[in-house]
């Protein structure tokens, strides 16, 4: 009989790859044959934090594994040694800030120059990201421009100094993607005017906070945008600059003069465009393709929506609206019958009442990821809830499905806020409530389920429905909610081993 | 090309198998192997698969026979896993393994997908010595050597996911 032992290291990679760190490290201290399967993807994506009450990886054993690390994420915490590391096939690297890093007393320790040598010492990376604090000297971009050969992406916060700028922006000339959130240029205005932007694909300018008011320089994302119109590569625009209106008028006279044959991907945060002009650019599109849309803020107009339904509810696979006003339940049901091409779909929310009711059903069997509010009205019917359970059923290849009512906690404010949704109450996701009902067990048909995500607050779960859960979701490793109904040491010990034998993790 | 035609497949042992085209081609070996020689009227040998398992195969083939998205050019669509799938797979550890090499070497993403997810859950959320009560390993690490795996690769890991 064949062992798992049999099986070639080919195997094994596609095996790790349903796998979190956590078990891969597990694998490793199994044996030796284990130990050369599962090592390379052990340490091939590589995260390193460094605070006062939790020691990072030593950088000696770091040291010992560099040459199976591939990309790296550095904290803002980490002290020079690190820097002087050395990883052969490093591809991606990620200078990461978290919140509290600044209270940390080896925060931004590391120099200029140290930073510049660690350039030096990676020309294969092709993927940068940094959100440190401290400014990347010219040096640093000069590296970048001469020895990078194979950078693709820059992913960028905070300040770039006037004499770096004309590298800056020389490096930003040969890239794919580019994504620029609350950067800050130099006050003089930068020249771009040598520029062509031939490869970019993605385009993404967020600002959202340190964003000084008035100052004709910020001026530079409009600027920008204007160059890259002869980018005829582009695919991918997102624009979310607080502020700063939005080019309507120069973007759709770029669309009609045909350029951005290949753009089909959208995203912007409405506050800084109209309804009139998002429908007129939208529908102006020289691809005629719509794949992605996203609403980041604002309100979704009704000329907009009617041209996102008349043109490209064929198209989408994904679309965001959860973090806007404007979205009514029709829209959503009306999305989940036309859009059979969803893949993901971020909405607030949807009444009981319009699924019952519907004609017709969903059309968006290949959703992967779900994020809607299911309410319930006062006059419904019941078994109306089961009939949801079913249609929810058929959205078989579901990995993330999260129900909360407030997924991104984002109706703070009562512009965004849909009418009244906060009150009302959701589906019961309780089992044994009758034999005839149909109930949560329709969703044994869910067998991709990775994430599920629920309000704990306003029913009480308990035992059965977690047992529930780890026996038919079985790819299920996170699942968001409440369990009030386990209480009590002995129960809480008997869930946390059925949480540990079926490798989920629950947050409350 | 007649749209009914059919194929002979021998196992390891020699036992033929005569099974719809739209059936082999599921397997990207057997539909380039078929498009590149076209259908030779003689059996294709498949030495590496028993006729229990190559059985198995087909059972699994036959019902996805019209899967549209099978297989596809887009990467990032794969084939609808279903409660029948789930089924499918609780085998004995040898012929789930033998269904791994089996979808390996005839090169049917779907069930190759599909089996390595079975494995990995099977060793999600276990000790080390948890997967070698599972798998039946034995541990030959040296008292030395483990101590040295765990050094070298000393990061208690549990927070990382």
């Amino acid at each position: 009989m064949k062992m798992i032992l049999d099986l070639p290291d080919e195997i094994y990679v596609l095996i790790a790859e349903n796998l979190n760190t956590r078990v891969i490290y597990s694998c490793v201290r199994v044996c030796r044959s284990f130990y050369s399967s599962f090592i390379p993807r052990l340490w091939s994506d590589l995260s390193i934090k460094q605070y006062r009450h939790d020691d990072a990886i030593d950088p000696a054993i770091v040291r010992t594994n560099a040459h199976r690390v591939e990309s790296v994420n550095y904290s803002s915490t980490l002290v020079e040694e690190y820097y002087t590391i050395i990883y052969p096939r490093l591809h991606t690297i990620r200078l990461d800030t978290l919140r509290t890093d600044e209270r940390e007393p080896t925060y931004l320790q590391v120099t200029p120059p140290q930073k510049v040598q660690f350039a030096r010492h990676h020309p294969t990376i092709r993927k940068l990201t940094s959100y440190h604090k401290d400014t990347l000297p010219k040096e640093f971009w000069e590296v970048v421009e001469t020895e990078w050969k194979e950078l693709e992406s820059l992913e960028m916060s905070g300040v770039v100094d006037a004499d770096a700028v004309n590298t800056f922006w020389r490096v930003c000339d040969r890239l794919q993607n580019l994504y620029f959130s609350d950067l800050n240029l130099p006050e003089t205005l930068p020249d771009l005017s040598t520029l062509s932007f031939r490869r970019l694909r993605n385009l993404k300018v967020i600002k959202k906070y340190h964003w000084p008011k008035n100052l004709s320089h910020q001026l530079w994302p409009v600027q920008l945008l204007e160059q890259v119109k002869r980018s005829d590569k582009l695919r991918r625009l997102s624009w979310d600059v607080d502020g700063l209106a939005f080019p309507a008028r120069m973007v759709l006279e770029a669309l009609e003069e045909g350029y951005w044959e290949e753009l089909c991907e959208f995203s912007i945060g409405d506050k800084c465009c109209s309804d009139q002009n998002l429908a007129a650019i939208l529908g102006a599109l020289t691809s005629r393709r719509l794949t992605c849309f996203e609403l980041m803020s604002g309100k979704l107009g009704p000329l907009t929506y009617r041209c996102l339904q008349g043109r490209y509810f064929g198209h989408l696979r994904d679309l965001t609206i959860a973090r806007c006003g404007g979205v009514t339940s029709a829209m959503v049901q009306e999305i989940m019958v036309g859009c059979v091409h969803l893949v993901g779909l971020d909405a607030p929310h949807i009444f009981v009442q319009d699924i019952v009711r519907a004609t017709k059903p969903w059309g968006c069997l290949r959703l992967q990821s779900l994020v809607v509010y299911i309410a319930k009205q006062a006059g419904d019917e019941p078994g109306w809830d089961g009939q949801v359970f079913e249609q929810i059923s058929k959205l078989r290849r579901l990995h993330i499905l999260d129900v909360q009512r407030d997924p991104h906690y984002s109706y703070l404010d009562e512009e965004t806020r849909p009418d009244g949704i906060m009150t009302l109450e959701t589906l019961d996701y309780r089992l044994n409530r009758g034999a005839v009902e149909k109930d949560i067990r329709c969703w044994s048909s869910l067998v991709q389920l990775r994430e599920f995500s629920f309000d704990g607050d306003r029913q009480t779960l308990g035992m059965d429905e977690l047992v529930w859960m780890a026996e038919h979701w079985r790819d299920l490793w996170c699942v968001t909610g409440g369990f009030r109904g386990i209480q009590g040491d002995d129960n809480c010990a008997k869930r946390d081993r059925i949480v540990r034998q079926a490798g989920i993790w629950v947050y409350d | 090309m007649s749209a009914h035609s059919q194929i002979l497949l021998t196992s390891s042992e020699g036992t033929e198998f005569l099974i719809d085209r739209d059936i082999a081609d599921k397997s990207m070996l057997l539909k380039c192997m078929l498009e590149d020689i076209g259908e030779i009227g003689q059996a294709v040998p498949l030495p590496n698969v028993s006729g229990p398992i190559l059985t198995k195969v087909i059972e699994y083939c036959t019902h996805h026979r019209d899967d549209p998205n099978f297989l596809s050019a887009n990467d990032d669509v794969t084939a609808d896993i279903d409660e029948w799938d789930l089924e499918y797979c609780k085998v004995d550890q040898g012929t789930l393994y033998e269904l791994i090499l089996a979808a390996n070497y005839l090169d049917i993403k779907p069930l190759m997908d599909l089996t390595c997810k079975t494995v990995a859950n099977m060793i999600k959320a276990k000790s080390p010595e948890e997967i070698r009560k599972t798998f039946n390993i034995t541990n030959d690490f040296t008292p030395e050597e483990e101590d040295q795996v765990r050094r070298e690769n000393g990061k208690d890991w549990v927070d990382e996911h």
